[in-house]
């Protein structure tokens, strides 16, 4: 794991905001509900050469109850900001800046006692499916291995438990799973027992990386319905990372827009979808299927012009490297930063 | 295009007749229970349905990657021979799939120019033997682009050539399947979710670059997704599995604006709006069987 460096060690926990309501998008102010705050978050890739800048300054919070979604262009940097919060970041990148979880620092905590808050109060599902699940292992010992620990059950209990969670997940015949290896699964198979590994233990927060990418739409919305649902009856917390606008629309209450590795919008999902200002979101809401201007039939895919420099670099250019910076536009009207 | 292929009566591609799989098990699964189509030169094909019911398995048997229990697979009107072989006859690399899993296809230990430059020496050796054998090659006629200017077209830097795959986001790793296998110049494409980890205007990109691949160059693409809106954008027909059976198919709008099975009518329904409103989509009933008979048009 990397070495965190810290711009200043702050011991104290953040300071608490006047109230707000749960769900109010604000950046990296923590309220009394809030669960996770990522504050002045930088992530660079340490190289022979400069650093390469992935992630920049990124303020984020995250309240009991609420679906915070992470939106943006295909490498922004939102696979990294879950990783960073996890401390599973490469070997080469630095990590700066605050990462909070309640009152706990987790930038300033590494190894056992890092594992210890990450397996307890947060569950992961990665995008990487073979991330999530060992090969070698059954899916019932994945399942129950760190229940039993977390929730001091027995290993009848555990199981009962797992059977419940893949029921939930809708994962066929589940008694059954657990002594199937992943290989013997579908690929939405496989990503719906991530799921359910990640919320075995009874999560504060759920950080979720495409969770619904390999699931048919009718699959996907008992999904989506189960984790409203959790969020709802037991107050989860959820960082929603996903790049399908339909899903951000039907789960999330607040949505933040990435691209170059920084937030460049943020607000309520009505908003952003109703009344996006950012041109990258313009632009990505227009690039839907079927949206006014958008692609429409067959005859746009074919004339798109490809050959044309595109505009997506795969890595973060950053405001110094290209001298164009990208203002955020927050929809609550604060200024557009630097 | 223009004309249903279909109706030139060229031949098929590739014809799949009553396919059967099962996985060894205690009971045996029975992943794919007798499934037939067709492809035709330049024809795009969406292969939707639910998550589970045999679509990655048909891909498997398509490519010849796994045998099937019963029924046969004909390309070019001959049987496909299982692949064995760490290298296929020039003759089948005609044949080219992108996988679900992006990183597990991909070769950490080689940088990505490389491995796309696999590709584009598979074309290179394809081209050779099919003038050899007194055919008209595959892309002939079609410029030649180098690694770097594959991995541009998908939207990468030219630099990303010298990276390695670990180094890249989820749907940077798809994209750069994708263009290795593009770089084969297919004649059949097979594309297992090969957009699902992209946002909606990289997918425009890829969609976009597959269908104009398709037009230049005659490839036959079925292309295997869960997401009906972009199948709808790209496909000539679709065929919407459940359960391991072909339940209905037809024309991509008479699918699409006349969905006939339960299945495919609860499949269009469940598409979440991106609107902002914060709908949920309907969710299916947990224990709904649909029937496994299929539906014509
Ligand atoms: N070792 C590295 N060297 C250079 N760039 C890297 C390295 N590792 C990651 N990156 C870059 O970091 C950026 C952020 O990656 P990340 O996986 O967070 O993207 P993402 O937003 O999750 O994208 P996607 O939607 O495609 O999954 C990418 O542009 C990637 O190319
Ligand atoms: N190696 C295996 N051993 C046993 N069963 C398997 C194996 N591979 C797949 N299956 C089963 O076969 C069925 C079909 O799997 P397949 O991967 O073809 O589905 P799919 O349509 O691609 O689904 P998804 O959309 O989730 O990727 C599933 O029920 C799966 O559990
Ligand atoms: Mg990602
Ligand atoms: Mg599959």
């Amino acid at each position: 794991m990397a070495h965190h460096q810290h711009a200043a060690a702050a011991a104290a926990a953040p300071t608490a905001a006047p109230a707000v309501h749960v769900g109010e998008p604000r950046a990296g102010v923590p309220g009394p509900d809030t669960v996770l705050t990522l504050r002045d978050v930088c992530l660079d890739i340490l190289t022979e050469d400069d650093p390469i800048p992935i992630l920049r300054h990124l303020d984020l919070t995250v309240d009991k109850g609420q679906i915070q979604g992470l939106a943006g262009e295909s490498g922004s940097g939102k696979t990294m900001t879950g990783l960073a919060i996890m401390g599973l970041e490469p070997p080469q990148a630095r990590v700066t800046g605050e990462i909070w979880l309640g009152d706990e620092n987790l930038a300033e905590m590494r190894g056992r006692a890092l594992a210890r808050v990450r397996g307890r109060r947060i569950g992961m599902v990665f995008q990487d499916p073979s991330t999530s699940l060992h090969p070698q292992l059954k899916v019932g010992h994945q399942l129950t291995d760190h229940a039993r620990y977390h929730l001091h059950l027995t290993k009848s209990e555990a199981r009962d438990r797992a059977v419940e969670m893949l029921e939930r997940v809708g994962v066929p015949n589940p008694r059954d799973a657990l002594d199937r290896y992943p290989h013997e699964f579908s690929g939405g198979q496989r990503q719906r027992i991530a799921i359910a590994i990640a919320l075995m233990c009874k999560p504060e927060l759920l950080i979720a990386d495409e969770p619904t990418t390999a699931l048919d739409v009718t699959v996907q919305a008992g999904v989506l319905h189960l984790i409203r649902d959790l969020v709802d009856t037991l107050g989860l917390a959820v960082l929603f990372i996903t790049h399908d606008l339909g899903v951000m629309s039907a789960v999330a209450d607040t949505v933040a827009v990435m691209r170059h590795g920084r937030i460049v919008e943020r607000g309520h999902k009505r908003d952003i979808f109703v009344q996006p200002r950012h041109p990258y979101t313009k632009a990505l809401l227009a690039a839907l299927p079927g949206a006014k201007g958008g692609l429409t039939s067959r005859e746009d895919l074919r004339h798109m012009d490809l050959t044309a420099d595109p505009e997506i670099p795969d890595t973060v250019p950053g405001l110094d490297a290209d001298g164009v910076p990208i203002p955020e536009a927050d929809t609550e009207g604060k200024e557009a930063r630097q | 295009m223009t004309e249903p292929a279909k109706a030139t009566g060229a031949e098929p591609i590739l014809e799949v007749r009553d396919i059967v799989v099962d996985y060894p098990g205690h009971p045996p699964v029975r992943a794919v229970d007798g499934v037939s189509f067709e492809l035709y030169p330049g024809e795009v094909v969406g292969l939707v349905g639910e998550s589970g019911c045999g679509k990655s398995t048909m891909a498997r048997v398509i490519t010849g990657l796994l045998k099937p229990t019963k029924g046969e697979v004909l390309y070019r009107g001959e049987p496909l021979p299982p692949l064995t072989a760490r290298r296929r006859s020039p003759k089948y690399t005609g044949i080219q799939m992108v996988f679900q899993d992006p990183s597990s296809s991909l070769n950490p230990r080689r940088r990505v120019g490389s491995q796309v430059e696999d590709g584009l020496q598979a074309a290179r050796a394809r081209a050779a033997y099919e003038t050899e054998e007194g055919g008209v090659a595959v892309g002939a006629g079609v410029k030649e682009l180098t690694a770097s200017q594959w991995l541009q077209r998908i939207g990468l830097s030219a630099q990303a050539a010298g990276r390695y795959p670990q180094s890249f986001s989820g749907g940077q790793r798809q994209r750069i399947a994708t263009a290795r296998a593009l770089a084969a110049r297919p004649s059949l494409l097979v594309g297992d979710e090969p957009i699902s980890a992209l946002d909606a205007s990289t997918q425009a990109r890829v969609a976009g670059l597959m269908c104009q691949l398709a037009l230049e160059q005659g490839t036959s693409l079925l292309f295997i997704s869960h997401d009906l809106s972009i199948v709808r954008l790209i496909a000539d027909r679709i065929i919407v599995m459940y359960a391991g059976r072909v339940v209905e198919r037809g024309r991509t709008d008479q699918v699409w604006n006349d969905p006939r099975h339960p299945y495919t009518k609860a499949l269009l329904g469940a598409i979440p709006a991106p609107d902002g409103s914060g709908r949920m989509p309907v969710a299916t009933p947990t224990g709904t069987v649909y029937p496994r008979d299929e539906i014509s048009h």
